[in-house]
Formats: structure tokens, sequence, C-alpha cells
């Protein structure tokens, strides 16, 4: 049963590839540079980073969570961040024309000054670091000594929260360092995106692990609690921090974007669904899932979360392409919808993601104490 | 005038001087041109440059052509040319030679007249065929049953086809473009066509342009306008013309009101006493006095046997009337008094001036602010700064507009007399002519006639067939270079006869012509309709036979250059053969061939042979028809031959001789009755028409009036030529394939940039156009603009293609030709209503 | 040449398009069979932008190419050194065999000077390949020799001999959105001398 369900997991995956290969080969060129795949691969890339921020509670911060559940559940958080970070990757080869050449060019090439260099620099140590996190706490299951060395857990740890936090901040800013677009430009999106990561990690970690382990009822309840605190208080500092980003634009030329999304031609999507779903009904959610324990509540506001947090990824990046200034400082507009190039790439990536993160969850040692058995470090 | 001359008969001839010469040479493999390589183009290697000229509107602006392995790869402009280039239409010579629209086969029609459905058929049959459908309509109806029409390519050979078909109906497209104007010139000036005089572009101070869009066709004039570093430029127009986007004043007016306006800066300039007094005395008929009949005094009414051409003056300082040609008198511009005629009566006379000031008193700059919607200040600002700057007012070329364009340019002249700047530096200026050989002249010998072309053959005159009968357009208009107006008419109602062949050449009636319908009716009545083209304009849908020509790039050419005032010639080289699978030939072989199978006589009197049939046999009589034309050019300005040939060869054109100013009408009379220039035409007051201009409001049309209905008014551009149009790049303009609408307009409609409307004809109730809107400042409100020679048919175009877009205003006007001049009115009133 | 760049005339142009079908022609002779040559411009395939504008009531147009910045952001954003100064002439160039068409230069130039080519989905912008091969042969870039209205020019800067420099002393001249700090090379004039 167990080997069935493998080997069609296996199958997706490949199919996965396939379709977002397909999709790359019939890419074509859009009315703006950074479309659909970029989008999708900021998403996951703050999936990804987001949600080692939350790992990085216990890693590092020994924050254990109501009934230890972090501790308990670390491995899978683990995983789960490490998953995540692959259809950011794929995504990101495929929207570039040379996807073989990309990392190495980029990584040689000491471009010190641009951000996209970084951007390699450290995925390439993100996953690095987080890789060698995970097989540490696989082997120390069964090894004593790695067990007792604390203090290179510490540091491993310390490494990825580093390099996550250096992530996303990064990627913020390398919309925010483009004077081009005046919606991007400035220093806000270093911390508007480590927000967004944590909340949009958050809740993938909660759906992941949760619906993973519906049948527990400690986890069931654990989560309740930790994944709704988070909700609570990072929507309040994430729209915190948009509303002075918003506040500050109207001085500014990003007015004529933001005006856009405030009150304008994308006003619709963004009062109902990034601020009624993504604020409002979040936060109501996740208040009624401390106050009553309810996992349902925290369930709904997670996806609500997830959708929510994507929606805005989307707004984010391709609204303020839409609408900017032209060389004459006038605004210029153009109209996109993404193409099925994009989509197809979308797809595939989000089907490589899912039979990924569900073949690591069968083949690996992500129990609370559980030892691996095959091939070093597979269960 | 046009003739051709292909580059490997020039150089055979030449070929021994140009070996020797120390010029390195590169080889066009493609045709065995030869050409001198002198650019640092050639030396980046595979590169190769022909000197030209475009081919792309009627301009023909001086170019050359750079080839890339052999590849026709882009185009600059011709350095050093009186008349350079370039624009948009030039630089998409790349997408002409092989375009997948171009004509390649002769086609035959299959299905009715306008279905489009051909089938393909090899030159024989079809020029046979043809052949055989002429002489029965000639039986039947006379040579004079056939008629031609054309635009300016191939138009050098057309009085030759008059000949070789023995018809006299070889009406070209002038009647829809400049002929008001033309006779306007004719008439005040003694000129012709639009570069028969043209401002002195490069040395102008100021210049006016009413009615006229620099920059449109003749980039050569552009360029020498922009070159000009101190000209101050003010254009008036419904929509602000191209210029306008750079440094020039925009002044918008109402449409069909321009002779108000330029009536009344003539008022200003007159009551404020800025007019050349000198000039006008001795050089206009402003001082000639007129009887209270309106006609000049002249000696023959003063006394027996008296010159009726010694038109008279008032002498200040002798106190009588003399010729206005005696040396030493002082003319009074306003004297008004009695004279005693020949027979006693004595009659009250006027000044010429005195009539015309009356008649500018009529548009005091108040009462034209009402009439044009241009403010007072603005009319006597700029009629101050005309005088201050001794400006000049542009001729005007297109201007078939709105049905009394006729007394729009007479005003426009006349403004130019009043400033007295005449063929000086700087003002309007008469073109050095060229004096280049008639394709074919009328000569007597012992008391016959001969009909000789310019390579000596001679048809006598027992084969001019109805050359000599009159005109179907002349018959109508009177004073008309061209009417083409009158062949539909001559159609449809036989009057004065019957046409019943038409010959297309080059030109689009369908976009060109007004009324559409009627043009459509008529071509339904033909017996026999040949189409010979490079490009599937809509009229070919219409065709009995379609035969594709060449393109300006297969053929050579020798020609003078249009827009300078400098008499000058250039070369057109043939750059490469009609792609693979076009078997294009040229127009001339054409309709000599249908000439010799339908009348061989008539085509071997004027010099064809059977052996030119063969089309290679053909291109070697072409060539050195091109050399015949070299040699006499050079007979006539006594150059040597070979220096012309060289320098042909080296630049690319040779000016023959440079402008030399105060000669027309200083030394030289002009070709009007009284030798001057005439500020109340003595022509027009001998055809019936008012000798002084007035205005009158648009006859072509209902003026629009209700909020929804506006003036919709077309015009040129630097991307408008028939076949430029359709070539991929002008795709992406969309300011071309849109109407143009005012923002207070649009917003009072409620329409948007963009959106789809339609317009109504107001002069043809019923008739419906869809069309796009481009909201612009561009154009003044309740006037809708549009570019000619959009919005095609053609089924031959593929259904989406973008050519499509746009209206042909053709389809919402009415005919309408001013009575004698035989000018037409394009322009025309619509109702807008929102689609989409 | 130590500094070269473009001068465009908005007091001279016509919008004859006669520079955007050069460049084309020249620089992109393969583009035009193709039904959607320049998919992000909505455009044909040349380097040369036309923006249709209103300066205070007034329509004018005005006409774009990269602006050859002394302070490139399309060159900072680069993450494989495809985009750089030319050592001799400071000209932006793209090395094509580094560009992995990651686009980020693309959506760095604030003056949207590059477009995405859609064959090889690399950024294409002004100079072209023709144009680069005539100035190293001392011609000028097809759009500045075809131009009817003296429109354009193209030269050094930094020699007070040259065409372009004379013209810019006696004219009134900006360069646009100086204010980005992008010091971009090309200059404006709106009102010649």
């Amino acid at each position: 049963m167990r080997g069935l369900l493998l080997a069609t997991l296996l199958i997706a995956l490949v199919i996965g590839f396939a379709i977002a290969l397909y999709g790359y080969m019939v890419k074509e060129v859009h009315v703006i540079p950074w479309g659909l795949v970029v989008v999708g691969y900021t998403f996951f890339a703050l999936v990804a980073t987001g949600s080692s921020i939350v790992n990085s509670l216990f890693t590092v911060f020994h924050y254990r969570g109501p009934d230890g559940i972090l501790e308990k559940v670390i491995k899978y958080g683990v995983w789960f961040s490490l998953a995540s970070i692959v259809p950011a990757w794929i995504l990101i080869l495929l929207d570039l024309a040379k996807p073989l050449e990309g990392f190495f060019r980029i990584t040689f090439s000491l471009a010190l000054e641009s951000r996209i260099y970084w951007m390699a620099v450290l995925y390439a140590l993100f996953g690095i670091f987080l890789a060698l996190e995970l097989i540490y706490m696989i082997r120390s299951e069964v090894s004593e000594r790695l067990k007792s060395l604390k203090i290179l857990e510490l540091i491993l740890a310390s490494l990825v929260l580093l390099v996550t936090v250096l992530v996303h901040s990064n990627l913020g800013q390398v919309y925010g360092t483009m004077i081009s677009v005046p919606g991007w430009f400035g220093a806000h999106l270093a911390p508007l995106f480590i927000a967004s990561a944590v909340l949009i990690g958050a809740s993938g970690q909660a759906i992941y692990i949760s619906l993973y382990k519906w049948r527990d009822a400690m986890v069931k309840s654990a989560t309740t609690i930790l994944y709704s605190w988070v909700y609570v208080l990072v929507t309040l500092l994430y729209t915190f921090l948009l509303g002075w980003v918003i506040i500050t634009s109207w001085y500014s030329m990003a007015w004529i974007s933001w005006s856009e999304i405030v009150r304008g031609a994308f006003a619709l999507e963004f009062w109902v669904v990034e601020v009624l779903v993504g604020v409002v009904v979040v936060l109501a959610l996740a208040i009624y899932a401390i106050a009553r324990r309810s996992f349902t509540a925290m369930i709904l506001a997670s996806i609500a979360v997830f959708l929510a947090g994507f929606a805005s990824k989307y707004s984010l990046i391709i609204y303020h392409q839409l609408i900017t200034l032209s060389p004459s400082s006038f605004p210029m507009r153009s109209n996109y919808t993404p193409g099925s190039d994009e989509i197809l790439m979308l797809v595939g990536a989000v089907i490589v993601y899912i039979a990924l993160l569900l073949v690591g969850t069968l083949i690996l040692p992500l129990e609370y104490g559980e030892k691996p058995r095959r091939l070093w470090i597979f269960r | 005038m046009t003739s051709r001359i292909s580059r490997r008969d020039f150089v055979k001839i030449a070929g021994t001087a140009l070996v020797l010469s120390s010029i390195p040479v590169s080889i066009n493999v493609v045709s065995g041109i030869r050409q001198p390589s002198v650019s640092r183009l050639e030396a980046i290697g595979s590169r190769e440059v022909v000197r030209t000229f475009c081919g792309m509107c009627g301009a023909l602006c001086g170019i050359q052509v750079v080839k890339v392995d052999g590849r026709i790869a882009y185009v600059e402009p011709l350095d050093g040319h009186p008349q350079r280039g370039l624009c948009g239409r030039s630089a998409s010579t790349v997408w002409l030679w092989d375009s997948p629209l171009r004509l390649r086969k002769p086609l035959k029609r299959v299905g009715e007249r306008g279905e489009a459905r051909f089938q393909e058929v090899d030159w024989d049959t079809a020029l046979n065929e043809i052949a055989a459908k002429l002489r029965e309509v000639v039986a039947k109806y006379g040579y004079k049953s056939i008629a031609i029409t054309h635009h300016d390519v191939w138009s050098y050979y057309m009085p030759l086809f008059s000949y070789l078909f023995g018809t006299p109906n070889i009406i070209s497209h002038v009647g829809m473009c400049h002929t008001a104007g033309t006779v306007a010139r004719g008439h005040i000036l003694g000129a012709g066509g639009p570069t028969s005089v043209d401002p002195d572009y490069e040395n102008a101070s100021y210049i006016l342009f009413v009615s006229r869009t620099p920059g449109t066709a003749s980039m050569g004039v552009l360029s020498r306008l922009r070159g000009n570093r101190k000209v101050r430029i003010v254009v008036v127009d419904p929509r602000m013309p191209e210029i306008g986007l750079g440094d020039a004043e925009w002044i918008p007016i109402i449409p069909g009101t321009d002779a108000t306006f330029l009536l009344s800066l003539a008022h200003v300039i007159v009551e404020e006493r800025l007019y050349d007094e000198t000039f006008l005395k001795y050089y206009s008929n402003a001082p000639f006095l007129i009887k209270p009949d309106g006609k000049p005094l002249t000696e023959a009414d003063l006394v027996e046997k008296g010159d009726a051409r010694k038109y008279m003056v008032w002498d200040a300082k002798t106190k009588k009337p003399v010729d206005h040609r005696t040396p030493g008198i002082d003319p009074d511009l306003f004297y008004e008094g009695d004279v005693t005629l020949k027979d006693g009566t004595v009659v009250r006379v006027r000044t010429a001036f005195q009539l015309f000031r009356e008649r500018c008193s009529k548009y005091r700059p108040e009462e034209a602010s009402r009439i044009t919607g241009v403010p007072a200040e603005t009319i006597r600002r700029i009629a101050r700064e005309l005088a201050l700057y001794k400006g000049v007012v542009d001729d005007t070329w297109y201007i078939s507009r709105n049905g009394n364009d006729y007394d729009d340019v007479r005003a426009a002249l006349i403004l130019n007399v009043l400033l007295g700047n005449i063929d000086k530096p700087g003002g309007l200026c008469f073109q050095e002519s060229a004096r280049f050989p008639s394709a074919i002249t009328v000569v007597t010998r012992d008391g016959k006639r001969y009909a000789r072309t310019f390579y000596d053959a001679e048809m006598p005159e027992e084969l001019f067939g109805d050359v000599g009968a009159p005109r179907v357009d002349r018959a109508k208009y009177r004073a008309t270079p061209a009417t083409f107006d009158a062949i539909p008419d001559a159609i449809l109602t036989g009057d004065p006869y019957p046409v019943k062949a038409l010959f297309v050449i080059g030109t689009t009636p369908i976009h060109r012509d007004m009324d559409v319908d009627k043009i459509k009716e008529a071509l339904g009545k033909l017996d026999l309709l040949v189409v010979i083209d490079i490009l599937p304009q809509d009229i070919v849908d219409y065709a009995d036979y379609v035969l594709p020509d060449t393109t300006y790039l297969e053929r050579g050419e020798f020609t003078t250059v249009k827009w300078t005032l400098h008499a000058t010639v250039h070369l057109q080289r043939k750059i490469t053969e009609p792609p693979e699978g076009c078997d294009a030939r040229s127009a001339l072989w054409i309709m000599f061939e249908i000439a010799r199978r339908a009348f061989p006589e008539r085509a071997r009197a004027l010099g064809w042979r059977d052996e030119y049939a063969d089309y290679h046999k053909f291109e070697e009589f072409e060539e050195s028809l091109g050399e015949i034309l070299v040699r006499k050019v050079a007979d006539t300005w006594k150059i040597p031959l070979e220096t012309l040939r060289k320098e042909l060869e080296d630049k690319g054109y040779y000016i023959l001789k440079r402008k030399e100013y105060m000669v027309r009408p200083y030394k030289v009379a002009l070709g009007t009755p009284s030798g001057k220039c005439e500020v109340y035409s003595l022509t027009a007051l001998g055809l019936g028409l008012d000798p002084l201009p007035d205005y009158r409001p648009p006859p072509a049309y209902p003026l629009p009036k209700a909020d929804d209905e506006f003036y919709l008014v077309n015009g040129k551009g630097p991307l408008i030529s028939a076949h430029a149009l359709l070539m991929e790049p002008m795709r992406f303009f969309r300011h071309l394939w849109s109407v143009w609408m005012n923002p207070r307009d649009a917003e009072r409609l409620g329409i948007k940039d963009g959106d789809l409307v339609e317009l109504e004809s107001l002069a043809k109730p019923g008739k419906k156009v869809k069309v796009r809107v481009w909201v612009t400042e561009m154009v003044r409100e309740k006037v809708l603009f549009t570019y000619s020679f959009v919005g095609r048919r053609s089924k031959l175009l593929p259904e989406n293609h973008f050519a499509r877009e746009g209206v042909n205003i053709h389809e919402l006007n009415k005919a309408y030709v001013i009575p004698i001049v035989g000018g037409g009115a394009s322009n025309t009133s619509v109702r807008v209503r929102r689609v989409k | 040449m130590a500094r070269p760049a473009h001068l465009w005339d908005m007091s001279r142009c016509v919008a004859c398009m006669a520079c955007v079908i050069a460049c084309n022609t020249a620089n992109f002779p393969e583009y035009m069979r193709r039904g959607n040559p320049n998919p992000q411009w909505s455009w044909l395939a040349s380097n040369i932008r036309v923006w249709w504008i209103s300066v205070g009531g007034r329509p004018r147009v005005l006409l774009t190419q990269c602006m050859q910045c002394d302070n490139a952001p399309c060159v900072k954003a680069c993450p494989t050194k495809a985009s750089y100064y030319d050592p001799k002439t400071g000209l932006v160039t793209i090395d094509y065999r580094l560009c992995i068409g990651c686009k980020a230069c693309v959506v760095a130039c604030p003056y949207g000077a590059r477009w995405m080519d859609p064959e090889s989905h690399m950024p294409n912008k002004c100079l072209g390949p023709e144009c680069e091969r005539r100035i190293e042969n001392g011609l000028k870039p097809v759009c500045v020799t075809v131009c009817p209205a003296n429109a354009r020019d193209f030269g050094d800067l930094d020699d007070p001999e040259s065409s372009i420099s004379r013209r810019v002393r006696e004219s009134t001249t900006i360069r646009l959105r100086e204010e980005l700090g992008t010091k971009p090379r090309n200059v404006v004039v709106l009102r010649g001398g």
C-alpha cells in the first residue's frame, strides 16, 4: 500500500516536472517582465523561509510551544521548509532563459551590487544549512554524540535563522531597490516580507502538520493555539506595516499605483481578499480558535492566510508593474492576464511540491524520536 | 515628368571611363550592376550602398539603399540631395519588396466585379484578351471611350499613352489632390502644380501654412525647413499636423473657413498699410482700373483699334490712365474716378486694389473670428508678424477638402503678393525649370502634323484617333488640370460621351475619389477594367484583369527632382529583380504590349517593335530610352555627357541650375494675362468666376449643428501613402487607424479613448461606418480627423488585417466638384454614436 | 570616443517614425515576419519607443531609447554582469553569453528602454547590432542618420567641438528623470538654438 502510494507520488513528481517544463518551452513574452511565475516563486520562497522562522522559535529560542508541540513536530517543520523552497527554485529557474546555467553564472559572477546575485548565494546557503539541520536532527536520534553537541545544534539553527531573515529581506529589496517601480521602491518591503513570510509559512506548515496528524488530538489542540497566536500577532504587525506603507505613499509617486489598489481598478480584490479575508476574517477565526480551542477555526484561518497571502503577493508584484511612470513622468497603464505558459509552469511546480512534500513525509523519519533505519537518513 | 534608365546600359557606355577611374567598385551580383562604393558603410564589409530616390509615395526624396549580404537591409537619406529623405514610409521599403501581399501574377476575374475571385493566367492570355476586348470597345464606342487614370508613378509616359490609344482621357488623381490650388496658382501667378512655386524654405524667416502640412509627403521639404534655424512656423488647420508636435504654432480653425482667415489677414495688412507698395504697384495688377462690369479698362476701351491687352492704370504723375507697362509711372493703388470711353460714355473705374480692399473689409478680425473660431487678436498678430518678418504663406499642396478650396489658395497667394515676397530669398519662389524633354510633342512638317516621341518615333496625324476630342473632365470643368470624378459620371450617364474601358495604373480610386458607391456603380458598368498595381488596393477587387507592376526597386528612372527650387535631375537605379515567384513587369511594357496586340499600327508608329514582347529585349530598349533622356538633358544644358553621367553615378543627382532669385515677375513676365501677379484674376473673370477670392461656406456637406454632429476632415501625414500603409510596421501606429476626437467632445458624449463608434454621414444619410476613436488634443472641438487611405475592404487582404481599421472618408462623402475649376472635396460631416 | 550619447530634439520631431522603423529594419531584420514582434511593448521590434503626451495641455510626442546612464540601474541589477559599461565608451552593453534572461534589467530600467526578445527571451535595447557596427566604423546610429527633421544627433559629450556638444551649448536641454540619480547621458532638447 505504501509502496503503491510512493510510486504514484513519484509519477506525480515526474508529471509535475513535465508540465512545468512544457510551460517553459512554450514560454511567451508578456507585457510585464515579472508575472505569475515570479509571483509563484516569491510566494513559495516566503512559505519556505517563513515557516523556517516558526521553526526557529524552537531551534534557536528553545520555545517548545503549547504541550511542547514545536519540539514534537520540529522535524516535520524543517522538512516542510526544505520542501517548500523547491517549487520556488523550479519557478525562478524556469523564468530564466537559461535555467541550467542560471545558478552558476550568477554565483560566480561576484556581481555584489545585484540583489539577485545575493538571492542565489543566500538560497544556496539556506538550502545547505536547512538540509544540514534536518540531517543533524535525524542523525542525532541515533547518535548520542551528535545529540550532545548542543552548541553545534544552536550554531546551525542560528545560521538557518540568519540566512532565512536575510533571504526574505533581500527578496523584498529585490523589488524595493527598483526605482523604476514607484510602488515598490523603499526600505519597507524587507520588514513587510518578513511579516508576510511568517504568516504564509506558518499557515502552510499548519495545514501540512495538522492535516497529516489529524487523528492526533494533542497535536490538534496544540497547533490550534500555537498557529492561531502566530496569526493574531503577525497579522496585526503586517497590517500595521502595510498601513504605514500606504499612508506614506500618498505623498510620493507610489500613490499612482497604490491608489489603484486602495480605491481604483484593483480595489475590489484588495479590500475583499486582502483586507476582509486576509485580516478581518483571519483575526476573527484565530481569536475564536484560541478562545474556543477550535481546530476547525484554526484550519480555516490557515487557509485564509495562505490564499490571502498569495493574493497579496500577486497584487504587490503585478499591480505596481502595471501602473508605473513613463519616462515623461506620466503614469502609464498596462493590462495583464497570466499566460497559459505561466499557468502551466505554476501548476507543474505545485504538483511537484505536493508530491515531494508527501514523498519526504513518507520516507523520512520525521516523527518525534523516530530513528532512521535505511540509507543513513531514511525511515 | 518621369523616365527610366536601367543601370546596365548606363554602365556599358560609360564603362570604359569608370573602369579606368580609381574609385573602388563593388559588384551587385543580382543584376550585374556596378556601383562606386565610397562610404564607410561598405568598409564594414558585405554591405553595398545604392544611391536612388524613393518611391514609397509620390514625393521621390533622395535616398540610398543599404544592402547587407545582397539583401536589401535598410534605407538611408541621400546627403546633399536637394530633397533629402526620409520618413517611416521610406524606411518600410524593406517590407515592400517581398511583401506577402504583393501582386505576383496576372489575374483574370472569374466571379462578379467586387467579389475578388480571380484565376492566375499567363501574360499572353491576359494581354491578348485585354486587347481583344479593347478592339470591341473601340469598334462600338471609339478610341475616346478608353480612359486611363494614374497617380505620380508612370506619369511621364501618360501623354505618350494618350497617343498610343488615341484617347484624350488620361486623367490623373490631381482632382482629389491639388487641382483647386493648381488652378489658383495659374490664375494668380501663372504657375502650375504645387512644386512650380514654393516658399524658399531654407531661407524663410516666417512661414504660415494654411491647409498645408509640411513633413507629410515630401520629407525633403521638412529637411529644408528644419535645417533653417531661424524660421518661425505657424500652421492653421482643424487638426494639429505633425509639425505642430515640435516648435510651431498651431492655430485650430473651423474646417472650410480658411478663406475667411486669410482674407482677414489681408484686411489687417491692407488697413494697417503693411503691404509692399512698390511691389503692388509695379509687379501686380492691383492698380489696374476696373470698370463697373468687372472687366479691366484697356486701351481698346479708350481708343479705336486699341490693344485689348494693354491694361490701364492711373498714373499719379500725369494724372491719366496709362498702359501698366509704361516706364517711369507711379500707379495709384487707390484711384477711383470717372473715365471717358472711346464711344463717349463715362464710367466710374476703381482700382483692383480698391475692390480687393472692399472684399477684405467683409472680414474684419472680429467677424472672421466668429466664422473661423480663431481669436481676433491672433488674426491681427499673425498679420503683423507676417509683415514684420517678411513672411511667406505656403502655396499649399493637397487641398481637395471642402469645395471652397480654390478661393483659399487664391487668398493665400495674394497675401504673398501683398507682402511683395515673390521670387525673393525667403519668399514664395518659382522653381527653376529643368527643361526636361516632354515624352511626346506635336510637330508640323510639310503642312502635316506628327506626334514625335522623345526617342524620335513619329506617329502621323491620321493615327491620332480621338486625341483631339474634348477630354471628359475638361468638357465639364473648363479650367481643370484633371478631375477624375467626370469619369464615373461619363460611365453612368454617357455625358459628354460614354467611357467603356478604364485602365487604373498605380492609383486607387476607391480611396482617392469621392462617393465610393458612385464609383462602384460606375465600375460595374464598364466593359473593361484593368488594374495595374503592386499591392491589393481596394480597386483590385473590381478589376477584370489585375496586372502586377514592378516596384521602384526593380526599375530605373531618370527624372526631375520635385520639391526644390533648383533645377535638378536625379537617377533611380534598379536595385534588384522582383522576388522569386513574382512575375511583375513594368507598366510601360504592359501598355505597349496591349496596344501592339490591339492596334499594332499604333504601337509601331510610336516605335514599338514586335520583339519587345520578349521582356528582356524590352529592358534593353528601356535602357536606351534612359540614355536618350540623359543625352537630351546634357544637350539642353550644354553639359558634357560624361560629366553628367559621372555625377549621376557618384551622387545620384545633378543640379542643373541653382535658384536664381528676382526673375519672375521682375525680368520675365508671368503666365498671366497681365504678365504680373494678379490680385484680381483676369483669367477667373474670363471663365465666369469671381475675379477676387471670397469666403463661401463649404458646399460639399451639411454643416454639423447638433451636439453629436461633427465635421469629418481628412489629411495626409509622413506615414500616409496607399501602398506604404499596407506595410507591416504601420500596424503599430494607432493614430493612423483611429479617428481623432477632442477630449471635451469625447467627455460630453461619454466616449473613452479606444472606444468603437459609428459615424453616420450627414451628406449621405444612411451611410454608416464603424471606427475606433483616439482621444487627443491634436484635433479641434467639433471636428473628427482621419488620415487618407485607411479603412480597407479588399477581399484580398486577410480577414483580420490591420489595414481594415480606420474609416475611408469616401464612404461617407458626397461627390462635389468646384464648378469650372474642377477640384473635388473629400471632407464631410457625420453624426457620432458610441457602439461599445 | 570617451562619452558618446544620443540627442533627441522635441522641438523638431514630427513623429514620422523613420527612426523607429529604421532601427527595426537595420537591427532586427527577421522580426517583422512574426505576428507579434515585440509583445512587451505591443510594438515593432525596435529600440525606440514613442509616447504621445500632453505638456500643459499641448500635445507633444516623446521618443525614448536607452539613456546610456552613467549610473545605470540595469548594470547594478544584473546578477551575472552581462550588462556592463564598455571600457572604452562607457556605453551600456549586453554580453549575451553571460545573460541568463532573469529580466531584472528590464524591470530596473526607469525609462522602459529594454524589451524582452520573444525568440531568445533576452533583453534588447539601443544600440542594436547594426548600429554598434556603424559606430565602430565612424558612422552614426541609423536613427540619427535617417531623421529628416534634424531632430537627432549622436556623438562625444566630452569633445566640446562635437556636433552634439555644440548643440547642447546652443539649446535648452534636459535629461529625463535626472532626480532618480541614474545620470542619463542622453539629452532631450526642449528648445533649439
